[in-house]
This record gives structure tokens, C-alpha cells and sequence, in this order.
């Protein structure tokens, strides 16, 4: 758990940070978003201590992180910032075991553990563990700095613009990724960005900062729903109904079988934007849903979306 | 310069300084009489070399000093003294030093060292703001030490340039020193010197063969230690750090 208590921090006149109080909870991924000059990055630097409050505390399970040495703590957070910043002169190996290094694991285990989170990241190791960083694609070269955030398997994550360095195509590609592993390893992840698609596609929860405050902290569909004010709306842009519906995936809505004959089947987890997408494109009213195993599970007919909508839009 | 260019002009130069100075006889005219090629080019490498190793010790140390956070108010004043110092031709440094400290060795050696110092310093501090901020905010970030980001990521990194620094200031060094001969330092410089006074083409010309030769043949080995040291960088991280 990480605690943010009445925590403001000043830059000579500027206030980057006013009196934030925020408690993000274990295995969760939080998204902090907002405008650049919003102080999302600060927020995030202070946990590991690259920041200094001006005034108040942040607690890591419930323990001041200004008790721990800086380097001490900052080896059991992960670290993954925008240009990544892998380090040109050593193998891509070599980069993933810095922290292990660091905290003194023996050569052996560090080969397996390098091995085994290159394998994580969807790099093969035999093929990429003795590149160096400039043979290395910006999406390659990100993996990477996400691998070596979680090579000594820190139970937070710090990231800050992670992929916003990726192009669109990548980026899209690694965030599902990344969800895909963040499914499986249930970190408490801090992730700054200031693109609203992606803290919608990634965040279990949402904080809007703006100016240094704290504007809504919320579950994000919750944030979709009700937004605090003109700010928040105006932030996640009109279009909130559709990012509403990114959020839920085809089998929550689905009828159960049997269902009216359709030519058209889509993976059940599929979002309910796509599938939007696909009766807008198809022309058509009903799709079949299948499970992983290439079964029918259920069908939609296009009228569930709008009353979804509509229901959750009135609540 | 390629590698292989280095190791021809090693072998060729080092060479033929080497034949000159074991063999005296080998040169076609008479040599200057006051001591023998070998003498000389010792006294010379040992003025070359210490101020060189002084310029190092105290080009590094200040230049890496002056990129620390609580070294960074003097980085320009540090820079600024560095640039000028630069300006002053080597030879009015050596005169310069003479009313300071009087002559002999002492004040040569004093005058070379300072002189040398400014490529090394100037590289040093150049090559370390040169080390990207990202690398720098991930190591921090990561847990590294200040002294652990200095040894393992910013000095790996900015070796290249330090050691082309190192490969300028010594090889002016020579040829400073041979003008070292004219506040009593020894050296290449005291046939060339000789030579000038009594109007002697061969005391002349066997000073600066030498001296020639000698600057080629360290510009031809920094410039392999380079490579090598490019090939340096290529290797793992120091373990158990």
C-alpha cells in the first residue's frame, strides 16, 4: 500500500503538489493522469525518492519512506521511465540484471532470472540477452526497461509515461501486453501518463490531477460515469460513452444460447466498442460470441449495448 | 584512423625512434656531443611523462569534481579558465614559469603539467555532460549510488573522449617539451637549442627527428588504446558491485 498524506511540494514559488492525500492499494494499477505542469510525474517521484515532500509523508506499507536509505528503497521499486534510459554500454542482458546485481544475487541466479524476464516481456532470450540497446527498436528497447524494472520482482512499480515514447501501433501492442502480464503478476503499479485512452485501457483506478491538486480518484468505469466536474468531463472528452464501453468486455452482456442464426462470431472478450464497431461496419444486429476454445458461448443483439448504455449513463 | 593504419605507424615510427637512440652510429652526420640520443630521449620521456600523468590525475579529478552536484557552481569558471588557459601558445607558458619558479626541471615540468591539463580537463567534462540525463535518472532511479553511477555508467561511458584528451595533451606535451630545453629542462630540446645558437643543421635535425618520431609513435598508440578501449566497452558489468 502507498499513502500520500497531506503531501505539497514547492518549487522556490511554484506549488507542483498541494495537500494530497491518496491511498493506492496493493495489486492495483493505478493510472495518475492530467495535463502536463498537472504534477503527476512529481507525485510519482516521490515514492521512490527521487522527490522530496516540502511538506507531508508518503508511507510503502505503511512505513515513511524517508526511514529507508535512497538507494536502499529505490531497489525494491520498479523503475520505467519514458526514454527508458537503458545503459548504452552493456548488453541488453546486463541492463535487465542491474537491480539483482545491485542487490547482490548470486551470477547463477541471475542468469535464470534474466532468462525468465526477458521470456515474461516477450523477448527471446537467446536472441536478444547479448544485443546492445542501439540494436534494439523502441518498442524492443521499452520491453526491455520493463523487464529490467521487474527483474528482482519488486512488489510495486513505478512508470512513468512508459510507452508514451512508442509509436501508436507499439504502443497499443505493449500496453496489452503489459496487461496481459500485469494480470498475471499483480503489482501495484503507478502509471503516469496524459493520455487518456490509454489510463482508460490500463488503469483498475483513475487520479485526475490538475494544477498540483487531486481532482477525482476513482474506479475508472466509476470516473467514466460520474465525473466530478466540467474539468473531468471536459478531460476524458465526449466521447466517454464509447471509452465506457472499451472498458467491458462482449461476455458480461451476453445472452445465453441458443441464439437467432448469425454469420458473425467474435471472441467473447472482445470490448463492447469493437463489437459497436462491428454492427456499425457490418450492418448487421446480432453477433455470436465464442470462448478460447472456439465454442458459442452466447450472442448480443446491438439494442443490449444501447440499454447498457443508456442504464449505466442514468445512474 | 583505422586500427590497422595505428599498429603500421606504431611499428614504423616506434621503430626507427627505437634504431636512432640504441644506435648512434647509425646517423650519417655528428651528433650532439653533451649526451647521447638515448639520454636524451629519456630525460624527455620523463619530463613527457609525469607532467602527463600530474595532467591526468588533476584534468580528471577536477573535470569529474566540477559535474558533481556539489562541484557544479564552479563548472563555468572551471570551463571558462580552461578555455583561456588554452589560449596561451605552450611556449609562453614555459617563459611564463621561469620568473615563477625559476629554472631547471622543476619549473618545466610545472608548466607542461598545467598544460596539460586542459584537453584532459576540457574532454573529461565534455564527455561526462555528455552522458544522456535518461541513463542517468534510470540509474538513480534504479538504486545506484552517486559513486556507483560514476564508476559503472558515467566513466565506461565517457572513456572514448577521456582518452582522446589524454592523446592530445600528450602528444603537445612533446613538442612543448622540446621548447622546455630553453628554461634549462633538458630533453629533445637541448640539441635543437644547441643547434639553433652554434648554427648546427645536425644537432638541430637530430633533436626534432626525435622528437618528431616520438610524437608520432604515442599518437599511434593512444590511437590503438582507443580501439581497444571501444572493444572495453563491449564487456559486462563489473560483478558484485
Amino acid at each position: 500500500m502507498i499513502q500520500f498524506e497531506g503531501v505539497t511540494r514547492r518549487y522556490g514559488e511554484t506549488t507542483a503538489l498541494a495537500d494530497i492525500d491518496l491511498t493506492l492499494a496493493d495489486h492495483e494499477l493505478v493510472v495518475l493522469l492530467g495535463p502536463s505542469g498537472s504534477g503527476k510525474s512529481t507525485l510519482l517521484r516521490l515514492v521512490n525518492r527521487l522527490l522530496e515532500p516540502t511538506v507531508g509523508q508518503i508511507l510503502v506499507d505503511g512505513r515513511d519512506v524517508r526511514s529507508y536509505r535512497p538507494e536502499a528503497l529505490r531497489r525494491t521499486i520498479g523503475y520505467v521511465i519514458q526514454n527508458v534510459g537503458l545503459f548504452p554500454h552493456w548488453r541488453v542482458a546486463d541492463n535487465v540484471a542491474t537491480v539483482p546485481r545491485l542487490l547482490g544475487w548470486d551470477k547463477k541466479k541471475i542468469a535464470r532470472r534474466v532468462e525468465e524476464v526477458l521470456e515474461l516481456v516477450g523477448l527471446q532470450a537467446a536472441t536478444y540477452a547479448d544485443r546492445f540497446p542501439h540494436e534494439l527498436s523502441g518498442g524492443e528497447a521499452q520491453r526491455v526497461g520493463v523487464a529490467r524494472a521487474l527483474a528482482s520482482d519488486p512488489p510495486i512499480l513505478l512508470m512513468d509515461e512508459a510507452f508514451s515514447a512508442v509509436d501508436p501501433v507499439g504502443r497499443h501492442r505493449i500496453q496489452g501486453e503489459f496487461l496481459e502480464i500485469q494480470r498475471r503478476l499483480k503489482k501495484t503499479v503507478v502509471f503516469v501518463t496524459h493520455d487518456v485512452d490509454e489510463a482508460i485501457r490500463l488503469g483498475d483506478k483513475i487520479a485526475l490531477l490538475k494544477a498540483g491538486r487531486l481532482v477525482q480518484f476513482d474506479r475508472t468505469e466509476a470516473l467514466l460515469e460520474n465525473p466530478a466536474d466540467a474539468f473531468v468531463e471536459e478531460f476524458l472528452g465526449r466521447d466517454r460513452t464509447l471509452k465506457r464501453l472499451s472498458r467491458v468486455p462482449a461476455y458480461t452482456l451476453a445472452r445465453s444460447i441458443p441464439h437467432p442464426g448469425t454469420g458473425h462470431v467474435l471472441p467473447e472478450t472482445t470490448d463492447l466498442r469493437l463489437v459497436l464497431s462491428h454492427f456499425l461496419t457490418e450492418g448487421t444486429d446480432v453477433v455470436a460470441l465464442k470462448n478460447e476454445l472456439d465454442e458459442i458461448s452466447g450472442w448480443l443483439h446491438r439494442r443490449d449495448l444501447e440499454s447498457w448504455a443508456k442504464s449505466e449513463g442514468s445512474r | 584512423m583505422t586500427r590497422s593504419w595505428n599498429r603500421v605507424a606504431l611499428a614504423g615510427f616506434g621503430g626507427a625512434l627505437a634504431l636512432l637512440t640504441l644506435f648512434p652510429g647509425l646517423w650519417p652526420w655528428a651528433l650532439y656531443p653533451r649526451a647521447n640520443p638515448a639520454e636524451l630521449l629519456a630525460e624527455h620521456l620523463s619530463l613527457v611523462g609525469l607532467s602527463s600523468l600530474v595532467a591526468l590525475v588533476v584534468g580528471l579529478g577536477v573535470g569529474i569534481a566540477v559535474t558533481r552536484p556539489a562541484g557544479r557552481s564552479f563548472l563555468p569558471l572551471a570551463r571558462t579558465l580552461a578555455s583561456v588557459g588554452q589560449t596561451f601558445p605552450p611556449a609562453a607558458v614555459l617563459i611564463l614559469a621561469v620568473p615563477a619558479l625559476g629554472f631547471g626541471v622543476g619549473p618545466a615540468w610545472v608548466a607542461l603539467s598545467l598544460y596539460g591539463v586542459l584537453p584532459i580537463f576540457g574532454n573529461t567534462v565534455e564527455a561526462l555532460l555528455g552522458v544522456s540525463p535518461d541513463t542517468q535518472e534510470a540509474a538513480r532511479g534504479l538504486g545506484f549510488r552517486p559513486s556507483q553511477i560514476l564508476w559503472q555508467v558515467e566513466l565506461p561511458l565517457a572513456r572514448p573522449l577521456i582518452l582522446a584528451g589524454v592523446r592530445t595533451s600528450t602528444v603537445v606535451n612533446v613538442g612543448t617539451a622540446a621548447i622546455g630545453a630553453a628554461i634549462g629542462a633538458g630533453g629533445l630540446g637541448a640539441p635543437i637549442l644547441s643547434g639553433l645558437v652554434t648554427q648546427n643543421n645536425g644537432f638541430l635535425a637530430e633533436g626534432a627527428i626525435l622528437a618528431g618520431l616520438l610524437a608520432l609513435t604515442l599518437d599511434a598508440g593512444f590511437g590503438l588504446l582507443g580501439a581497444a578501449s571501444d572493444s572495453i566497452r563491449r564487456v559486462s558489468p563489473p560483478v558484485g558491485a
